[in-house]
């Protein structure tokens, strides 16, 4: 954009033109996008969707916008209409913004793209079968800058409704993708074996064991691969094998723990007993909140009782017991607080933000009872969706508090001579008033709902931990009273004997 | 086939399926909630260009940034006629937001017809510095029927010569 005008600061002088110089005029539609941009950069969507109704839409009358742009640019951001609404979870509207170009366009690629946007829509929404129905409407090309995109979606989607055969033929020719390389081969591995072909499928799935390199999604998917293989092979009773693949899993991925916990029972399975103490001493100086870190708690004494030693074994099952005691009080505080609404008052905190930033957030929470398993719940996909709803409900409501009071304090003054405005404005204002009030009672029930809902999740999740640790509890006790029965008869006899 | 589940969809339970059905509904009914928000939103930006700024006498004054710049923008005020119109203390988002080519509508009111001047006070500083530099500029323009719409766009904020156009 060139310059029409350049001034000088700090003095008022009138404005100078540089002759020569095309400007090109502000149009309102570029206006509108434009603010729309802006505040979609900042996550306003509600602000950001708005502003792109009146610029590509064509509103009259409360009736929906029609839109028939499927992308706009703004500066070096490319934006495909429905992707506001798909960022603030509003799939429904994304879904009919998307046919509404279906039905206006007669561009081939244009309605293929439309198609493609909604079934990935539908599989977000989890609609693996109406998901299929629709990606199958597809007719001739889709766009090249998502050729890729459209046969991985269409692979997952036939892989959802089991056909394996279907996801095979396309995930080969996504073999050598830049952006799919390392999920087409893993998928890959998972259809073949699902249509009987194991050998091939195992040998895709160890091409990904065997990714190195920096890119922390491909390592978690070759620790992912190489954690199916190892508890694959441990379900087909080869657990020499099994272990070969579980060491290949990072000691500090998030699927290490597991990893460690199936490489001590391979040794076990092995009749290695004292190889197995190896991975599992070192999981049980681990966070006792995961399962595998509880069942190597159990695992090192049971081993030491193994290799006869119950003495020892006494003394850790003792230790497993005092750790199993300390994270069933956490649960038990942690289920006071969340039914205290300390949970709900947390995440309420204007720290905590629906955006990208929400995790770092999340973690950065003092450590308290009722925040430790707050990540831990936000890997259900329900969970991260209800708390988004949470969140999003929150700034509705303090947005239409905001709305409520500027609708009954900005426009006393409007002095309106032409009757009929005067009526329409009257009217209206009276509409919107009314509109508001009735939003504030919805969202304020659907924030309330909401947040139960949340604290369900969270009881749900605690009881379930709290069960678990009940049985690891019992066992630890039964451990106990065994190894140290067995410890009393295989002591020495006293020598006090003269 | 347990490890397979690692990688393909798991079925859930009873006890899982009702409470995932329970959220599906509620977030149904969120969405909802959101376009019904949406559509006032909508609703007062029509009312208002209806009513509070007919279009004849409407007049809307945009920021925008061309480039990251090692000089921050604090406020921007903005006078016409000599009158105080808007003034806005810019937080780190909305710049990063106006330098990815986004569009801030920092006014909108209502002039008659004729000559007008736009008075543009910018406060910029440095990071880490306390000090802040004011640099204003005036713009004028003609207001015809129809409204009228400005764009301000900062080019370089540095050295206290900001590089500030205007585009109509």
């Amino acid at each position: 954009m060139k310059p029409g005008y350049i001034l000088l600061c700090g003095l008022c002088l009138p404005a100078l033109s540089i002759a020569g110089t095309e400007i090109p005029r502000l149009n309102e539609k570029d206006i509108y996008l434009r603010e729309a941009a802006y505040h979609a950069f900042q996550n306003n969507y509600i602000d950001a969707i708005s502003r792109l109704d009146i610029a590509t839409g064509k509103l009259s009358g409360g009736r929906e916008p029609h839109y028939d742009l499927l992308h706009f640019q703004v500066g070096s951001s490319k934006f495909s209409t429905g992707d506001f609404e798909v960022s603030y979870r509003m799939h429904q509207r994304a879904k009919e913004v998307l046919k509404s170009i279906l039905e206006k366009s007669e561009n081939k690629l244009i309605r293929n793209e439309s198609i493609y946007r909604l079934a990935r829509i539908l599989m977000q929404e989890g609609r693996a079968k109406d998901a299929l129905l629709i990606i199958e409407k597809i007719n001739g090309e889709v766009p090249e800058n998502i050729r890729d995109d459209e046969l991985f979606l269409r692979a997952r989607i036939y892989m959802a409704n089991d056909d394996f055969t279907g996801a095979v033929r396309l995930l080969q020719r996504l073999l050598d993708s830049d952006g799919y390389k390392g999920f087409a081969g893993y998928n890959l591995g998972v259809a073949l074996i699902n249509i009987g072909q194991e050998k091939q499928g195992l040998e895709h799935l160890d091409k990904i064991g065997k990714l190195s390199g920096d890119d922390e999604v491909m390592l978690s998917l070759m620790d992912k691969a190489n954690l199916a293989m190892g508890y694959r092979w441990m379900d087909a009773k080869q657990p020499a094998t099994a272990k070969k693949y579980l060491e290949r899993v990072r000691l500090s991925g998030p699927f290490s723990n597991k990893a460690m916990l199936g490489s001590g029972w391979a040794d076990i399975a092995l009749g290695k007993f004292e190889s197995a103490l190896a991975p599992w001493t070192v999981l049980a100086e681990r966070d006792v909140s995961d399962i595998s870190v509880q069942e190597s708690l159990l695992g090192v004494p049971y081993v030491y009782a193994k290799l006869n030693l119950p003495g020892k074994a006494t003394l850790l099952y003792g230790r497993a017991l005092e750790s199993f005691d300390k994270e069933m009080s956490r649960l038990d505080a942690s289920i006071n607080s969340v039914n205290e609404g300390k949970f709900l008052q947390i995440l309420s905190r204007d720290g905590i933000v629906h955006d990208e930033n929400l995790i770092t957030s999340l973690r950065a929470l003092p450590e308290g009872p009722a925040t430790w398993f707050l990540l831990e719940l936000m890997l259900s996909d329900d969970f991260g969706k209800a708390l988004g709803n949470y969140l999003d409900l929150r700034d509705l409501s303090k947005r239409l508090g905001g709305l409520d009071e500027h609708l009954n304090s900005s426009y006393s003054g409007v002095s309106l001579s032409d009757t009929r405005r005067r009526q329409g404005y009257d009217d209206q204002l009276r509409q919107l008033k009314k509109r508001v009030h009735d939003s504030i009672l919805s969202v304020n029930a659907l924030l309330s709902r909401q947040g139960g809902m949340l604290e369900m999740m969270a009881i749900d999740e605690l009881n379930q931990r709290r069960k678990l640790l009940l049985e690891n509890q019992s066992q630890a006790r039964i451990g106990m009273m065994e190894s140290y029965e067995r410890a009393g008869k295989i002591q020495p006899p006293s020598s006090g004997a003269k | 086939m347990l490890w397979l589940l690692m990688s393909v969809w798991v079925p859930l339970g009873a006890a899982e399926e009702a409470s995932h059905g329970q959220f599906m509904q509620l977030d149904g009914q969120v969405q909802n909630a959101k376009k019904d928000v949406l559509e006032i939103s909508s609703g007062l930006i029509q009312f208002e260009e209806s009513y509070i700024y007919p279009r004849d006498t409407r007049i809307s004054i945009f920021l925008t940034m061309n480039q990251e710049d090692e000089h921050s923008l604090d406020t921007v005020s903005i006078k016409i006629d000599g009158k105080q119109s808007a003034s806005h203390r810019y937080i780190p988002k909305e710049l990063v937001a106006m330098q990815r080519g986004g569009l801030h509508r920092i006014y909108t009111g209502n002039i008659g017809n004729g000559e007008h001047a736009l008075e543009v006070v910018v406060s910029t500083s440095q990071p880490d510095s306390k000090v802040s530099r004011r640099s204003n500029v005036i713009y004028k323009f003609s207001k015809n029927p129809g409204e009228k719409n400005i764009e301000i766009n900062l080019a370089t904020l540095g050295s206290g010569n900001p590089g500030i156009s205007f585009r109509e």
